[in-house]
């Protein structure tokens, strides 16, 4: 080999060196985090709030300093709320060698279809999302950071139980998360010694739910939980007011907001319904620590946090975690994830183990209730 | 059983029956004078709907918007007729069906891009109120919906039994070619009854938003059940499928109460099929298939 030969192949060489060893660290002057938002399409109008709050948390960090002193930026890509495109710029952030964590804020199918690569892609990432499939079983790159419905379901089933009441009716629509939904309270109400006297559905397209409300009512059951999401939301609620079921009503934590409100006549209307529905709601009437993030998150958002920008800020916060926790790498940032336990955030705690991506558990519901035309802890 | 249950399941059941009933009379009246079965039919009920929600939660006073709302619904008959029914009226029935189809995704595509997919609810007409007959709570406005499916059955039945108007309908919707060559339009009658149709669907739909709000897709129930409705009653007489629509809503109520919420579209449906197979002579007894044939 001649010395021009050399020196050719030795710098090659170190700038394949340089490559490699540059690949899975991120930078310490410019740490940038990956986010795929659901932008545009069905599930923008709940996604953009996740997004906001994800950036409100990565403001806040920014605010304390960001990572060893350097900017914490985000590069969010919008996946239109289409599994497909989820995967295709989920791609797009994993061969940027400058990022080595992403937040899915996008619906459960998209997340589904994430988790489906994340292995392949070999890049921790963590969905805001409360399909249990997304935690469990456990992907070695994925974690799931909101509850599962299932932890919805045995919260509500637990609080009913707790306040006295025997038996239970249920209402839920026949797509895929009502029929969870009844699934998961056909098992855990009985097992909490509850019985259910009534169990009726609905399909998004009906007009008329007279009958299922009648049954309920001829049931006469303690407690009512009225999964309604969606499309017929009002129609069931007003048809339920007018059809004079008294007995106390949960309805789906989606329920409560503007349209719903101005389709049943005013959020008076509401008054005194009940909610399984995470603690990140429920922040503004805590203490502590709880109203404390929340109080730095509402001042950064400019409003009080709602649900949704909780669960995208607790998302962050626990990115910002395992980051700060490791050595920056993508293997560092999952392990350090992997071994996050009880994680305090807004929203309640995050725990992780190697056969458990779950994140948040039933310890981060509560039951709120209409009040006034708040939603406060129902005691 | 208790009385008051089944008052309760039977009236409401004929609350959206009367919807149903009102879309298969348009079905039948539309495809006797046309030939065409127009399966745009729901798509007014929607139309009449959303426009009146949406104009009074712009400020519109209630009365203004019903009336825009029907006029808009009339228009979109007349439109629809003119434009995408009389150019295929003798075309293969697959190519006619298929046009209607793309009317109605048309039109409730341009339903969502308007007025987005939240559903537009309205406070009762005259109240928001409760009564009881039989043991059956409802609300008052579902006497103005029962009031204005009278009026609309009733009225067109006058039309078509009493006045020379009717007498040319029923003569294009019994043989096109006669009633032209007795001097009719038929392809203005066909345009009249589209119109009438249209403006007849958004009366109902805007009469119903109170009871059961409107979305942009409320349209596919109501065509769906109408149409069933216009097929139990034979598609050619506008008073059975009058008839055939309040079935399909008593029938699924009552289901709906009585066997389980989750099977009512399998038991009205499978009752449908039931009845056209043995309408179509499937369970007659003592013939074989090629009887009918060999009779002729």
């Amino acid at each position: 080999m001649t010395g021009k030969a050399f020196l050719w192949a030795a710098a090659v060489a170190a700038a394949g060196l340089a490559a490699a060893a540059g690949a899975p660290r991120a930078s310490a002057e410019d740490l940038v985090i990956g986010e795929i938002g659901s932008l545009t399409g069905p599930a923008a109008a709940f996604d953009k709030s996740v997004v906001d709050g994800v950036a409100a948390e990565i403001k806040d960090w920014n605010n304390r300093g960001g990572f060893k002193g350097g900017k914490v930026t985000i590069e969010l890509l919008d996946d239109g709320s289409n599994a497909v495109d989820a995967v295709t710029v989920y791609r797009k952030l994993a061969q940027d060698k400058r990022i080595n964590v992403v937040i899915g804020a996008s619906p459960s199918p998209s997340l589904l279809a994430m988790k489906a690569v994340s292995d392949e892609f070999a890049i921790p990432t963590i969905g805001t999302a409360t399909v249990a499939q997304l935690g469990k079983p456990a992907a070695k790159y994925f974690f799931r950071a909101l509850p599962s419905t299932e932890d919805y379901m045995s919260g509500l089933v637990h609080w009913v139980k707790a306040h006295g009441y025997h038996t239970l009716a249920i209402l839920n629509p026949s797509g895929a998360t009502g029929q969870s939904e009844a699934t998961l309270l056909k098992k855990l109400a009985p097992a909490a010694g509850l019985k259910i006297v009534a169990a009726e559905t609905y399909n998004d397209s009906d007009t008329n739910f007279t009958a299922q409300l009648v049954n309920i009512r001829n049931a006469k059951p303690d407690f009512f939980y009225c999964g309604i999401i969606g499309g017929p939301s009002v129609t069931i609620f007003k048809q339920l007011k007018q059809l004079r079921l008294t007995m106390p009503v949960a309805i789906h934590s989606s329920s409560f907001n503007p349209a719903f409100y101005a389709g049943i006549g005013g959020i008076a209307q509401a008054e005194g319904v009940y909610t399984p529905i995470e603690r990140g709601a429920l922040a503004s009437s805590a203490s502590g620590l709880t109203l404390d993030l929340f109080k730095r998150a509402s001042a950064i958002l400019g409003h009080p946090a709602t649900n949704l920008n909780t669960a995208g800020w607790d998302t962050a916060m626990m990115v910002e975690h395992a980051i700060e926790t490791s050595d920056g790498t993508r293997d560092g940032i999952r392990n350090a994830m992997e071994a996050t336990k009880d994680l305090p955030v807004i929203g309640g705690v995050m725990s992780y183990a190697p056969d458990d991506h779950g994140g948040k558990d039933e310890r981060s519901i509560g039951i709120g209730r209409m009040v006034g035309g708040r939603i406060v802890e129902a005691k | 059983m208790d009385l008051a249950t089944f008052d309760q399941f039977a009236l409401s059941g004929l609350v959206t029956g009367c919807v149903y009933a009102l879309v298969a009379m348009g079905f039948v009246l539309c495809a006797n004078v046309s030939g065409v079965v127009n399966f745009a039919q729901g798509e007014y009920v929607m139309i009449g709907g959303l426009v009146t929600a949406s104009l009074v939660g712009l400020g519109v006073p209630l009365a203004a918007a019903a009336l825009a709302a029907v006029v808009l619904g009339a228009a979109l008959g007349f439109v629809q007729e003119r434009l995408t029914v009389t150019p295929i009226r003798r075309a293969p029935m697959f190519v006619q069906i298929t046009v209607t189809l793309a009317a109605a995704v048309l039109v409730r595509s341009v339903a969502l891009v308007v007025a987005g997919k939240d559903p537009y609810g309205l406070p009762g007409f005259v109240s928001d109120d409760v009564f009881e007959i039989g043991g059956a709570i409802l609300p008052y406005q579902v006497l103005l919906v029962w009031g204005a499916t009278a009026a609309m059955v009733g009225g067109t039945g006058w039309l078509l039994g009493r006045t020379a108007l009717g007498r040319a309908i029923r003569c294009v919707s019994i043989n096109p070619l006669a009633a032209d060559l007795m001097g009719i339009d038929s392809a203005r009658i066909s345009t009249l009854v589209f119109t009438a149709s249209g403006a007849m669907g958004a009366l109902a739909g805007l009469v119903m938003v109170p009871v059961t709000s409107v979305s942009w897709d409320s349209g596919i129930e109501y065509g769906l059940k109408g149409f069933t409705g216009a097929l139990l009653g034979g598609f050619r007489s506008p008073l059975r499928a009058t008839l055939g629509g309040l079935a399909i809503g008593l029938a699924e109520s009552l289901s709906a109460g009585y066997i389980s919420s989750q099977s009512k579209d399998i038991i009205t449906y499978g009752a449908l099929l039931l009845y056209l197979m043995v309408q179509g002579g499937a369970f007659a007894v003592g013939r074989r298939r090629g009887d009918h044939a060999e009779a002729h």
